[in-house]
């Protein structure tokens, strides 16, 4: 698992402390940061592309909405403020839609662009996603949402925390439950 | 999936599978339209948007205080320690009861084994030898009969070798000479109460010098026959008039 470096870090804090001051180029400049990660994040939890375009952009106006009528004190990272919009998004986009399609939707396939893997690499990655595909959504909603922000979007375990309202020991467990019930899954085809 | 020998796979493995799906990406079209959308709408609904130049470098240095790991801060702590210590640490008041000592003697070392001027560095080994002999002699006056009996011989071997240190050194130390500006010229009834030397001519002021070099040695001797007597006064454990000798030592050597 990559953690992000010092630079990374600095670069994420001085965003996050220019819009405190609501400044709106530092606002697109998170867009571009961000738009991957929160993208990835629906996309997994609902399983639907164009659904998870709409609501990835729903998610960065809601965010500039509450950037420019708060403070930012309740958050301690950009990230950790996006993804809590992006949870409650998602909860709103659920009670709204009962009957939402999942992971396993054949007519929604996944589109894995990465033009620098070879036709192997990319051959690997798609079966794998196949398998992650078809496994995930059999997986708990809260072992689901660990599992994506910390393997698949390399959040830190503090960073989970806030964003689920758990503590870190929590959090510790809930993802050794997470990946276990995941291989489980996995190894039981 | 690949799986291991008994057809299970490991946690790592199984990680480094769901890291791969970093590379799920949404369609570069869409994020182009959206941004430009999402600029628009941003720059529609935003206020003036100023910083200060004070309060944006308040912001940066905060940013990067906050960002750098805490073994990046411990490591830099460590460092300008260890440089303090080698530029100042000849300079700590510590005696060798106490647990900074080290650091001195190491930062007296250090500064010794940067020196190239032999005689400098002699006139600085004897400085070192003598306050060591003084801080020795000093700690040991005021130990007491329940003080460490092993660490009051170390201190007693410490100290031979610190006097033996200052008297190897001797001879090249030479005495510092008088300059010409500490020559002044005052009337012949002055001298004897000031008991400074008044040359009234060059060849009186050359003699002098000449007289100051040859009397160099004897100033060694002197200070040789001081160690001597503050050796025999350790020897006898009367540390207080070792340490008087031992200062009177260190004036002569001074002279």
């Amino acid at each position: 698992m990559t953690s992000r470096n010092p630079v990374q870090k600095f670069k994420e804090r001085n965003l996050f402390s220019r819009l405190k001051k609501k400044d709106n180029d530092a606002f697109i400049e998170a867009y571009d940061l961000y738009v991957d990660d929160i993208h990835r994040f629906v996309f997994f939890k609902i399983g639907n592309k164009e659904e998870a375009n709409d609501l990835t952009s729903i998610i960065f106006l809601k965010t500039w909405e509450y950037i420019k009528n708060n403070s930012l004190t309740d958050s301690r990272t950009l990230r950790a403020l996006l993804y809590k919009v992006a949870r409650t998004s998602i909860i709103d986009y659920y009670r709204q839609n009962q009957s939402v399609s999942s992971l396993d939707d054949e007519n929604h396939p996944i589109d894995v662009i990465d033009d620098s893997q070879s036709v192997i690499e990319q051959i690997s990655v798609n079966s794998d996603l196949e398998i992650i595909r078809k496994k995930l959504p059999e997986l708990k909603m809260e072992y689901r949402e660990v599992i994506i922000m910390r393997f698949i979007n390399d959040l830190e375990l503090e960073e989970i925390a806030e964003i689920t309202g758990k503590t870190k020991g929590n959090v510790r467990v809930l993802l050794f439950r997470a990946l276990k019930a995941l291989r489980e899954s996995i190894e039981a085809k | 999936m690949k799986l291991n020998k008994n057809n299970s796979m490991t946690d790592r493995e199984l990680i480094k599978k769901l890291n791969n799906l970093q590379n799920v990406k949404p369609d570069e079209n869409w994020k182009t339209s959206h941004r430009e959308i999402l600029l628009s709408q941003v720059r529609n609904t935003s206020g003036d948007f100023h910083v200060s130049g004070w309060s944006s470098f308040w912001m940066v240095t905060r940013n990067v205080f906050a960002s750098v790991p805490q073994f990046a801060y411990a490591s830099l702590a460590i460092v300008l320690f260890l440089t303090a210590g080698v530029f100042f640490g000849d300079r700590l008041p510590v005696g060798p009861d106490n647990s900074l000592y080290i650091a001195r003697v190491i930062s007296e070392r250090a500064k010794l084994s940067t020196m190239s001027d032999g005689a400098e560095k002699s006139r600085l080994t004897v400085q070192y030898a003598s306050e060591h002999a003084q801080d020795i002699a000093s700690t040991l006056s005021a130990a007491t009969n329940n003080s460490d009996k092993e660490e009051v011989a170390k201190l007693n071997d410490t100290f031979k070798n610190e006097i033996a240190k200052v008297k190897e050194n001797l001879p090249v130390v030479k005495p510092s000479a008088n300059t010409d500006d500490q020559v002044v010229t005052i009337a012949d009834s002055d001298v004897a109460t000031t008991g400074l030397t008044v040359y009234t001519n060059d060849s009186e002021k050359k003699a002098a010098d000449v007289a100051a070099s040859t009397t160099a040695p004897v100033v060694t001797k002197d200070a040789k026959t001081i160690l001597d007597e503050a050796e025999k006064l350790f020897n006898a454990k009367d540390y207080s008039g070792a340490l008087d000798k031992l200062k009177e030592a260190d004036q002569v050597i001074k002279q």
